[in-house]
């Protein structure tokens, strides 16, 4: 079986007032599944690789980076509170992941 | 490069914080509707847009008249409006989401470009989203067929509703637009370009410039 090639996507959560990153991961892969349908959100496995405020890092299937990014586009509120979703980069390693990081004084 | 044509924020500090954002997330200007920023970076190219509403075309008439914009845009549901103001080329855009060949083919001519508003699918929920997003990639495909420009905006009328730039190269891909990152650069050169000679009087009419 080929291995299948993945994506990290590291993305910065702006708010208006404080907002749960669990709550917002809650409802973005509710979203996920509403845009993907059950199918394709079974392919695109999504996971969360780490989460904060201020960030988050997603790996994905490579062929649903795309998918993802017009996802997160989709989000406007969570709990009545303003959202932005913001993809930042995307890479095929997590270390280079980190780099970007710590040039943004994040990690 | 790439410019966020289409932001409708009112807030004078939300219009500042928001140029701050386009330029950190890969814009290079924007076209502002509502407030225009009072600071901005020297290199952020600042224009100003005015959407007209107009079901007629004496209204649209009486509108352009007293308007006054670097860009102008035309929001109508009135089907032949809208083809009378792409084949005299009244507007810079329209901003509609469904459009025909007809549209398409004078539009082309005229180089007004199809207007992507964003917000629409922000702000639309299951159904009609799902609508609209069909509706959308069906112009956007007629467009591209025709050689109608195609211009995407975020439509923000707040700063949470901005998109940074990788986002809506993805939604553009989305769309089925295959030169995808054409929306964000290319009418809006043609545009920078002619208000430039407007401001140093080189611009005589659509076509004429003089050297």
């Amino acid at each position: 079986m080929i291995r299948e090639k993945k994506r990290y996507v590291l993305v910065e959560v702006l708010s208006f007032g404080e907002v749960e990153i669990n709550e917002v991961l809650r409802s973005l892969k509710k979203e996920f599944l509403n845009f993907l349908g059950e199918k394709d959100f079974g392919k695109a496995k999504l996971r969360v690789i780490q989460a904060t405020n201020k960030f988050v890092i997603f790996r994905v299937s490579h062929r649903f980076v795309d998918e993802l990014k017009v996802c997160l586009s989709l989000m406007r509120e969570v709990n009545n509170k303003f959202i932005n979703l913001a993809v930042i980069y995307v890479s095929g390693s997590l270390k280079k992941l980190r780099k970007v990081l710590k040039e943004k004084g994040w990690s | 490069m790439y410019y966020d044509f289409f932001v409708k924020i009112g807030d004078e500090e939300e219009v500042d914080k928001a140029v701050v954002f386009l330029k950190k997330h890969g814009f290079v200007g924007a076209c502002f509707f509502r407030k225009l920023p009072r600071n901005f970076p020297d290199k952020f190219r600042v224009l100003k847009g005015v959407e007209l509403v107009a079901n007629s075309l004496k209204e649209l008439k009486n509108k352009l008249k007293r308007s006054h914009g670097n860009f102008i845009v035309l929001k109508s549901k009135n089907y032949s409006l809208t083809k009378v103001a792409c084949q005299r080329a009244l507007v810079d855009a329209v901003n509609v989401v469904k459009i025909n060949d007809v549209i398409a083919r004078f539009a082309s001519l005229t180089k007004v470009s199809l207007l992507v508003d964003f917000n629409l699918i922000l702000k639309s929920k299951g159904n009609r989203r799902s609508k609209i997003l069909a509706k959308l990639s069906k112009s956007c495909e007629i467009a591209q067929k025709k050689g109608m420009p195609i211009i995407i905006g975020s439509g923000a009328t707040n700063f949470y509703e901005l998109r940074a730039l990788s986002n809506l190269l993805a939604f553009s891909k989305f769309l089925g637009i295959r030169e995808y990152k054409k929306p964000f650069y290319f009418a809006q050169r043609e545009i920078i370009r002619r208000e430039e000679a407007k401001e140093k009087g080189k611009y005589i009419m659509p076509g004429v410039v003089v050297e």
